[in-house]
């Protein structure tokens, strides 16, 4: 099974993909079967390779709570087939199942699993059914194929695809034009991210003559960056720390663009025009983790540089900052949680940063259970109320029991809500910033994301108020969603409950940390659930929940004058801090007038000088050489013996 | 100076490569002069002047000497003419073999059996096809070489 | 002496394919009762089982050996060969079935000639002598001259066999009298002691240069470059469908075989000398064949320069000499294998109701049959060297290796980027065609319905030729097998 489970894995989705798409697609019951079908088979070897894994990592994890276990446990599984040789390079496909691979593994099988079963009842009736689910196993395919990757050219392809069919995913509903719109907006956005992406690749491969990461981290790992000089392929020592600057940024900018991090984090809000188990599948659990996981995995690359390493935590933290203000002021309750998803990955992003990256996984985990929880819930309200506006919602508690309440326990664990899973992996990342290594030890961060966490409070509960409590302001009649769609939300809900120290053990904890730890990052502390951090995380909560309670539940306090108040910092807000503004500026007035220039310089030098010119000529060539081709044998036998002639002349 | 030319040749004939082709020089000389010799017979002996038309024309078999290039006949002739050519020349094969012979052994043997059987297949086909079959009848689908329609 | 058993451990499958093509004459002689067609369907079925048969037994009982034979050797290089030919064999008899109906008479035949050249093809890739190299070259010629002929209700078909007679026939006459040079300067005819005998001299004489020359004719002609390639487009045109298509793909690389023993053992250390000369070939021929190809309005015709034009590619290559340009070559015949065979299929399914093959005939295609389309769209794209098709890889793996070969010869250069402008320029014809059969309106609306079987054909060519520009490595690997053991035949490494 080792040999063969990963491939398996990663290639029946496609398998299903195709098989929708060339023929199956007719049944829709077969369609989503199989697509079903695989997913929960990859689950399950998955979850077969983490019984090896923690069987074979556990042996050591019992020393005192953690600390011993060295990082970066020796259980892998690797194979790996040449692809492309060309000279010296070689390319490989690989499937490559670590500890931290193992854990995206579960999460997006386990996940996506749900998250497939739940379209089932969600996408029910529509046109489009078994392309949705094809379109679903091509995500799959693609999203597995990062998770499973051992180098970065394979990884960029799979980020491609992973951009292709998210791309198809948002855009479903190709008719409605603000989808394709969204969609449209998404691919564009990643592809500048993955520009960057891809010149940061070459640039790595170009310093240290590898693609493959365990290669790469080890001479990154022993030369450091000031000293990294493989250069294989011009034979001149020009990298220095400059080119590893640039080399990092720009591979960055990859995450950035999957993760959604500010300045590229426009794509998301606008994604959830997409059918909301794509929301959940791809923005909540999934593909956006993408980024992040991509950063554990080529941490090594940051990690030499403090100043890398700080940057990158900034940039994490601002983004959960920024995102969570946003979220303060929306009022479309899929775009809300998209915000939320946002700051929750600045959360996982500063954690890297942070040289957490254990915690940052952690996090990651618990964040696509109750992400995706709160996803599929605001589903199932949208199902029921054909809305998404939570001005029009409010009540629904009495209508749809089991899904508002559902919908509260998620949002109390992403609140951190004491001995929830949230309150365990965000107090991972609140106590990091509370004691941040040297390089990054400022008061922003010490500061800037507890202020986050009131923040988070604040808005979810704000959500909570307006969509289930309070006056009804729907219109019809709701109804519960059917079994289909809220099991698998129960399921979500049982795993983001006890996704704490009952699931995770303390043992377990320890292998998990031991596994999803990077060799060179230092070892952390465990997660105290004492007094201390219990009031803490009530604080916050409290404090957040309260302002939300005092204004939207009692009305106390009138929202209008808190917005008067506030006035232009508000309007920031609201207007999303006019980053949306900026880039339409850039694009309307620079981006559109060089284009202009471009298509002037296209229309009249190439193709009317250029194209029309050489075609011209061509054509005019092509009829001359014609003319000797008379059809008369004489002529030819003739023509074969002055070649002859010619060839023996000038040769001789 | 005839003379002394091709007594050049022949006083290198014993040293030079060339003595090995002295054979074919005379067989080119006794051919020439053959032809020649009937020529100046016929012309000689003939009687000249009492020529007419039925008595230059070609006595029951061969072409008129002396006439359009383009004349149309049967197709049938160059098939038996190629295929006699072709299954002359195969078994001129058969004399360097038989020299041979004593020295390869089995292995010759069986090996000029094959060519045989293959030839023999050839003819075989040949045969069977109908393109030793004189018979003017019209047969549908013939292939080309067949007998005329 | 060669005992028997060496014999067919070299030339075993050539024996196959002879033993084939008398047991099909012997069923058509036997099940035919004198009746000139034979049964058509069951000696069609034995040549598509044999040929099928003996591909198969060469993927997994045959094995390339080191062993050099006075009368030839079966390393990679011929091995590869041997299976391209193979499996060109099988291509030829499978776009056959659709076609058949035309011919009036010969149906039986046409295979065991298909088999003959094939065993002809097959023996050119493992000889050792100019003599065998001769024999082997006219049983392929001589074939194919007959195959060409096939229609005889067809005028052009005739016209198109006596032109090919004629040029064959002044190609071949270089050929031998080349031959006869070479023998006269180095006393030897096998390929071993040629090359010996050139390695031993200071400078090479005129005479053997004179004679190299003519062999280079030869080959030339059979190649399909400038100048000898005057015959293809009037050939390829008259000739049946199936048989364009043998010649185009067979025909070619029997030429390419032979030319790349010639220059890489032959030659040896010497063909650097050689380089300008084929160089020059390489250049004229991709000009002259791409610019041919512009005015084409016949697809045979058209497809006939653009196999010149792929020719230029060969030549290029063949000038780069180097190992990765040899492999490259190797690659290169696969993919163009492909390509060509599902364009000479769509060929004879469009123009199945008259034997016109003008390119009117695809016009609004992708509207009648958009496999069809699709399938023609794979195939051009390909041959114009357009990613992700494999003629993209091919031709990226001739240019990576003449840019290579370029360091040490700057001349190569220009070449290469005379075929970058031909490239451009192919991509322009060949889009013409996809035009007519995207944009513009069908002459006949009708739906044209394509038999299963063609499908699976045209599939198996669609997914090889996608598959080989995305999984390449496995045939990069052994068609390196196959240049290494052509490199290695070296008397001296180069």
């Amino acid at each position: 099974m080792n040999e063969l489970g990963p491939w398996l894995i990663l290639f029946l989705p496609l398998l299903s993909a195709a098989l929708i798409a060339f023929g199956l697609h007719r049944s829709k019951a077969l369609s989503a079967g199989l697509s079903i079908g695989v997913v929960w088979v990859g689950f399950f070897i998955a979850a077969g390779f983490l019984v090896d894994a923690f069987s074979a990592a556990g042996g050591g994890a019992h020393g005192a709570d953690g600390h011993a276990v060295a990082a970066g446990s020796a259980w892998s599984i690797h194979h790996a087939i040449d692809w492309i040789s060309v000279g010296a390079h070689t390319l490989q496909y690989s499937v490559f199942v670590d500890g931290l691979s193992l854990i995206m593994l579960m999460v997006v099988l386990g996940v996506g699993g749900l998250i497939h079963i739940y379209a089932l009842g969600y996408m029910k009736g529509d046109d489009g059914f078994s392309r949705f689910f094809a379109y679903l196993s091509l995500f799959m395919f693609s999203m597995l194929g990062i998770v499973l990757s051992d180098n970065f050219f394979q990884i960029f392809i799979h980020w491609e695809l992973v951009g292709v069919s998210s791309y198809l995913l948002i855009g479903y509903y190709y008719k409605k034009p603000s989808a394709s719109a969204a969609g449209n907006k998404a691919f564009l956005t990643n592809r500048v991210g993955d520009f960057g992406f891809m010149l940061g690749i070459l640039m790595l491969y170009f310093a240290t003559g590898t693609a493959n990461f365990t290669e790469m981290g080890e001479v990154i790992g022993a030369e450091g960056w000031a000293d990294v000089q493989k250069f294989s392929m011009l034979g001149t020592a020009v990298t220095n720390e400059h080119f590893m600057w640039v080399a990092g940024a720009l591979t960055l900018m990859g995450v950035m663009g999957k993760s959604a991090q500010f300045p590229l984090h426009v794509w998301l809000p606008d994604a959830m025009e997409g059918p909301t188990p794509v929301s959940a599948l791809i923005h909540a659990a999934t593909m956006v983790a993408a980024g992040v996981f991509l950063l554990a995995r080529i941490f090594f690359v940051y990690l030499p540089s403090d100043t890398a390493m700080s940057i990158v935590a900034h940039l994490g933290m601002f983004t959960a900052f920024f995102a969570a203000t946003i979220a303060t002021t929306q009022f479309d309750i899929k775009r809300i949680l998209a915000f939320s998803t946002l700051s929750q990955l600045g959360y996982m992003v500063m954690a890297i940063g942070l040289n957490g990256t254990d915690v940052a996984m952690y996090h990651l985990t618990t964040h696509a259970f109750f992400k995706a929880l709160l996803f599929l819930g605001a589903g199932s309200v949208i199902h029921a109320v054909h809305t998404n506006d939570i001005r029009e919602m409010g009540g629904l508690i009495k209508k749809l029991p089991i899904t508002s309440w559902l919908f509260l326990i998620g949002t109390l664990a992403l609140c951190g809500f004491p001995w929830l899973s949230g309150f365990w992996s965000k107090d991972g990342v609140l106590h990091l910033t509370h004691a941040p290594p040297a390089y990054a030890d400022n008061m922003l961060i010490h500061w800037l994301p507890t202020f986050t966490a009131v923040l988070t409070s604040y808005y979810m509960f704000r959500l909570v108020f307006l969509t289930f409590f309070g006056k009804p302001r729907y219109h019809g009649e709701p109804h519960e969603s059917p079994p289909t769609m809220w099991v698998p939300m129960a399921v979500l809900c049982l795993l983001a409950v006890i996704a704490g120290p009952m699931l995770f053990t303390e043992d377990v904890i320890a292998t998990f940390r031991s596994l999803t730890r990077p060799a060179g990052s230092s070892p952390f502390h465990h997660i105290h659930a004492d007094a201390n951090t219990v009031i803490h995380a009530l604080l916050i909560f409290g404090v957040g929940a309260g302002a939300a309670w005092v204004t939207f539940s009692r009305g106390w306090v009138d929202p209008e004058r808190i917005k008067k108040a506030l006035g232009p910092i508000h309007r920031l807000f609201d207007n999303r801090w006019y980053i949306d503004d900026l880039y339409t500026w850039i694009v309307n007035n620079i981006q559109q007038n060089f284009a202009r220039l471009c298509d002037g310089f296209d229309r009249i030098v190439i193709i009317s000088g250029l194209v029309n010119g050489s075609a011209f000529t061509t054509r005019a060539l092509g009829a001359l050489s014609a003319r000797y081709q008379t059809g008369s044998v004489r002529t030819y036998a003739m023509l074969f013996v002055a070649g002859v002639a010619a060839l023996l002349a000038l040769t001789l | 100076m005839p003379h002394t030319a091709s007594l050049t040749v022949l006083g290198a004939a014993e040293s030079g490569p060339l003595n090995e082709y002295l054979p074919v020089l005379m067989l080119l000389l006794f051919s020439i002069s053959f032809a020649a010799l009937n020529i100046i017979v016929s012309w000689a002996l003939g009687k000249r002047g009492q020529r007419n038309p039925d008595k230059d024309s070609a006595f029951e078999c061969g072409l008129p000497p002396l006439e359009s290039g383009r004349q149309r006949f049967s197709v049938k002739f160059y098939v038996v003419a190629m295929l006699f050519i072709i299954f002359d020349v195969e078994v001129v094969f058969l004399y360097p073999w038989a020299i041979v012979y004593q020295d390869l052994g089995w292995f010759a043997f069986f090996e000029m059996l094959l060519f045989l059987g293959v030839l023999f297949l050839g003819w075989a086909y040949v045969v069977r096809k109908g393109a030793l079959d004189f018979s003017s009848r019209p047969q549908p689908g013939r292939i080309p070489g067949g007998p005329q329609r | 002496m060669p005992s028997f058993a060496e014999i067919m451990s070299v030339y075993g499958l050539e024996f196959g394919l002879g033993a084939l093509a008398m047991l099909l004459i012997v069923v058509d002689l036997i099940t035919g009762r004198g009746r000139l067609t034979g049964p058509a369907d069951v000696v069609r079925l034995l040549a598509l089982g044999g040929v099928s048969g003996l591909l198969i037994y060469s993927f997994m009982f045959l094995h390339a050996s080191g062993e050099v034979h006075a009368f030839g050797q079966l390393d990679a290089f011929a091995l590869y060969f041997k299976r391209f030919f193979l499996a060109t064999t099988l291509f030829t008899l499978l776009l056959t079935a659709p076609y058949e109906a035309r011919f009036s008479g010969g149906r039986a035949e046409f295979p065991v000639l298909v088999l003959l050249t094939a065993m002809g093809m097959c023996m050119l890739s493992s000889v050792g002598d100019f003599v065998s190299l001769f024999v082997g070259l006219e049983l392929v010629t001589i074939s194919l001259f007959l195959l060409t002929a096939w229609r005889p209700g067809l005028p052009r078909s005739i016209e198109a066999g006596i032109k090919f007679v004629i040029i064959g026939a002044v190609a071949a006459a270089f050929l031998v009298y080349g031959i006869a040079f070479v023998y006269g300067a180095t006393g030897a005819l096998d390929f071993a002691g040629v090359s010996a005998a050139i390695q031993s001299m200071a400078t090479m004489p005129a005479g053997l240069k004179f004679g190299l020359l003519l062999v280079l004719v030869g080959l030339g002609f059979k190649l399909g470059a400038v100048p000898f390639h005057i015959w293809i487009p009037d050939v390829y045109q008259g000739a049946p469908t199936p048989v364009t298509a043998f010649l185009s793909v067979g025909s070619k690389a029997a030429g390419v075989v032979l030319l790349m023993r010639l220059v890489y053992t032959v030659l040896g250390p010497a063909a650097a000398e050689w380089a300008g000369v084929l160089g020059g070939l390489a250049a004229i021929t991709l000009l002259m064949g791409n610019l041919g190809a512009i005015t084409q309005t016949d697809l045979k015709r058209f497809l006939g320069y653009s196999g010149i034009a792929h020719a230029g590619f060969l030549l290029l290559a063949l000038a780069a000499h180097s190992e990765a340009s040899a492999s490259s070559i190797l690659f290169y015949m696969v993919t163009y294998l492909f390509a060509n065979m599902a364009a000479f299929l769509v060929i004879i399914v469009v123009s199945r109701t008259s034997d016109d093959s003008h390119m009117d005939r695809v016009n609004g295609l992708a509207e009648r049959s958009p496999f069809l389309a699709f399938v023609l769209l794979v195939s051009m794209l390909s041959l114009a060297g357009v990613p992700p098709f494999a003629g993209f890889v091919a031709k990226f793996m001739i240019l990576r290796a003449a840019m290579e070969a370029a360091l040490h010869n700057p001349a190569l250069y220009w070449i290469v980027g005379l075929s970058l402008v031909m490239v451009v320029v192919s991509l322009y014809y060949y889009l013409c065609v996809l035009k007519r059969v995207y944009f513009r309106e069908p002459e006949d609306k009708g739906v044209l319905e394509i038999s299963g079987s063609t499908k699976a054909i045209l599939l198996l060519c669609v997914i090889a030729t996608i598959g080989l520009a995305i999984f390449f490595n496995p045939l990069v690997e052994s068609a390196n097998a196959g240049a290494q053991s052509l490199m290695g035949a070296l008397p001296q490494g180069h």
